[in-house]
């Protein structure tokens, strides 16, 4: 039992355990196949993948067969307001009034969920770094500048101002995927810009960029070439942090109303009429999209640990 | 250590006006505004609309509004003479000396556009609700978080230690909205045990914070706790599990830490029993971090836990916040803005005044 929750935690070696060889071969490796193996290595990264890329089979494929069409609600051939239950031909069940199927639903709602995701992780974290080099390489008074920034941003508190953005684009006749993707960018950066400087100030004096600098290397060449490639490890780091914080947020947005809007489905707006039926009994509607979110979730911070722990130049393993 | 609270201090207050600047800004360059919520009603005439904005002082510049928010104009004027109270002092000083009363420097936040109760009126009633959900629910996750920590961290590697690794790894993915309907799918629809949500029971009890209430409170006690108890279990419970799921990984890995450390293995070889290593060595490097972090948790306990509060309908500051934004009550969420940004500063300030008060490697 403790060697599997072990093994899942990633405590034990690779290959459950054994002996250490003593007269190992020196094998050299490139930082990125060390922090290949580490990752590897240890069950969590590879169970994340695996839970991860699921879910994305899962939404492709199931939005293809099953395509979502808002004008058009099929009639079914019984009729219930809260809906039936999963059974053989609707394993996820159908919703209350409109009787949708819900796993069309969660497969279509999928693939808006893990856009905004996706798109909010890459957009806030290409902002977070180029903030961040730009305030570490030139300091004084831009670096002043752009971390009292910074601070303001982080002194608002984020959920209470991105809903009311959400709810000001929603009157605005937006509602859209993509109003919400730049609010949620616009107090994503924070965070890895502070990050990002950070490794920038450490990296900045080293000998290997003075050298560099003697030979006569222009300032954005050293910047891109030879400070950002040490500063890439926190930044990969954070990248499914950020995609799992964007999906979890989004849902709750949206299941309050705020968000995206009805004809788009994603994983929160699905659901936010459920709770009313929830209480009338139907579990499925809540329980199957809120499965598919916990699960995400989950795999995406296993994935985020393994790789910290794999890009980790302190770990010995 | 005075000196270096002082300085903290006035940064934050800087940094507070800053971020109100910054909402200002936000919710004025917003698509929308006050005014247009009435341009779309059939009702409304556009010389009604006119002197909707005139009265709200809308068609005045941004540094003007942002200015009379604060209470540094006085609003019976125009710009550069409205900085002099009708006293004839600057308008910023307090009311009895400028005569002015308005404004966030007179501690007037305005009145709600949709139900004309002032802004502040309404914020005090939400505060208590949430401070009794926030109280309750921190002590009991934060030593709850503490003990699952410290245990953990001392005996890592075990059964136990894996165990709730697992457990606790799993609950941190949890979004706290979908824990919350679980727990109401369970013990309310199913076990039929607790209450959905509310406050009070609507049935056989008056509304919390009403005087029928407080009569009731000290008529018969024992029924206002047990039905106030019964509401609370619920969201208490929903904030400690989420919460706990990351805090005792917090505690347990610098506990592990400092179990590290050269003055624990100089304990060690002075020959010390375990227990007074732990207690005295471990535990107090341990917990500095954790202890630092609490003033975060500061921010939590006035701004409410937004979440909880809607999923469990608690009328506390969570949730009168999402009344303001989907009814686009723009003073209503400026004040709401403000205290959060406030308790965002204190609690930044207690953990760095803690942090400097408790590590003695800090110098100051």
């Amino acid at each position: 039992m403790t060697g599997v929750l072990k093994s899942f935690l990633g405590i034990r070696g690779p290959k459950g355990g054994g002996a250490p060889k003593l007269h190992a071969e020196a094998v050299s490796e490139s930082p990125w196949q060390q922090a290949r193996r580490r990752f590897f290595a240890a069950r969590m990264g590879p169970w994340g993948l695996a839970i991860i890329g699921t879910i994305f089979l899962f939404v492709i494929i199931g939005s293809l067969l099953l395509p979502f069409d808002f004008y058009n609600v099929p009639i079914r051939d019984v009729q219930t307001y809260a809906g039936r239950p999963p059974a053989w031909g609707r394993p996820f069940g159908e919703t209350g009034m409109l009787q949708l199927d819900v796993m069309m639903l969660v497969a279509n709602g999928g693939r808006t969920s893990l856009l905004i995701g996706f798109a909010t992780a890459i957009g806030s974290i290409g902002i977070g770094t180029f903030v961040g080099v730009i305030s570490g390489f030139f300091g004084g008074k831009v670096d002043t500048l752009l971390m009292r920034l910074a601070d303001i941003f982080l002194m608002i508190p984020s959920l209470f101002v991105i809903l009311v953005l959400a709810r000001i684009f929603q009157g605005s006749g937006g509602g859209g995927v993509l109003s919400l993707i730049t609010v949620f960018i616009a107090f994503g950066w924070m965070g890895i810009a502070r990050l990002v400087r950070g490794q920038v100030l450490a990296v900045r004096e080293m000998e290997y960029v003075e050298a560099a600098r003697a030979l006569g290397v222009r300032p954005i060449r050293i910047a891109l070439r030879h400070i950002l490639p040490n500063a890439i490890g926190p930044i990969v780091v954070s990248f499914p942090f950020a995609v799992g914080g964007a999906i979890i947020s989004e849902a709750f947005i949206s299941y309050l109303g705020f968000g995206v809007s009805g004809d788009t489905p994603t994983w929160g707006n699905i659901l936010s009429e459920s709770t009313t039926f929830l209480l009338q009994g139907n579990w499925w509607w809540i329980g199957f999209p809120g499965l598919f979110i916990i699960l995400t979730a989950l795999s995406i911070n296993m994935i985020g640990d393994a790789l910290r722990a794999a890009l980790d130049p302190r770990g010995r393993k | 250590m005075l000196k270096y609270a002082l300085r903290r201090i006035g940064a934050s207050i800087l940094i507070v006006l800053g971020t109100t600047v910054l909402i200002y800004l936000l919710l004025l360059a917003a698509p929308g505004g006050p005014a247009q919520k009435y341009a779309n009603n059939p009702k409304f005439t556009a010389i009604q609309v006119q002197a909707y904005t005139k009265a709200l002082g809308l068609d005045k510049s941004p540094i003007e509004q942002y200015c009379r928010w604060l209470g540094a104009c006085n609003r019976n004027a125009d710009l550069p003479g409205s900085l002099i109270g009708p006293t004839g002092f600057p308008s910023f000083l307090p009311t009895q000396i400028s005569g002015v009363d308005s404004g966030l420097l007179h501690l007037d936040l305005g009145y709600s556009i949709n139900d004309g109760n002032p802004v502040l009126e309404r914020m005090t009633s939400a505060l208590l609700p949430t401070l009794i959900l926030a109280i309750l629910s921190a002590t009991i996750w934060l030593s709850v978080a503490v003990l699952l920590g410290v245990v953990t961290g001392l005996k890592n590697g075990g059964l136990f230690d894996n165990s709730v690794s697992v457990v606790t790894y799993v609950l941190y993915s949890f979004p706290t909205f979908l824990l919350g309907f679980g727990l109401i799918w369970i013990f309310a629809v199913v076990l039929h045990l607790l209450p959905v949500s509310g406050m009070t029971d609507p049935r056989n009890m008056p509304a919390f914070g009403s005087e029928a209430y407080w009569a009731l409170a000290t008529v018969d006690p024992l029924k206002v706790i047990s039905d106030l108890g019964s509401h609370l279990v619920l969201p208490v419970a929903t904030l400690v599990i989420v919460s706990i799921a990351g805090d005792s990984r917090y505690v347990r890995q610098s506990v592990i830490e400092s179990m590290g450390m050269e003055h624990v293995r100089t304990a060690r070889s002075k020959g010390l029993s375990e227990r007074r290593i732990n207690m005295r060595h471990i535990l107090r490097t341990g917990l500095i971090p954790f202890a630092t972090n609490l003033g975060l948790a500061f921010p939590f306990l006035v701004g409410g836990a937004l979440v909880t509060e809607t999923i469990f309908s608690w009328p506390g500051i969570g949730r009168l916040t999402l009344t303001a934004i989907g009814g686009l009550d723009y003073p209503l969420l400026m004040g709401i803005l403000t205290l959060g940004a406030l308790a965002v500063a204190i609690g930044n300030l207690i953990s760095d005044l803690l942090y400097a008060a408790l590590d003695p490697r800090v110098r100051l």
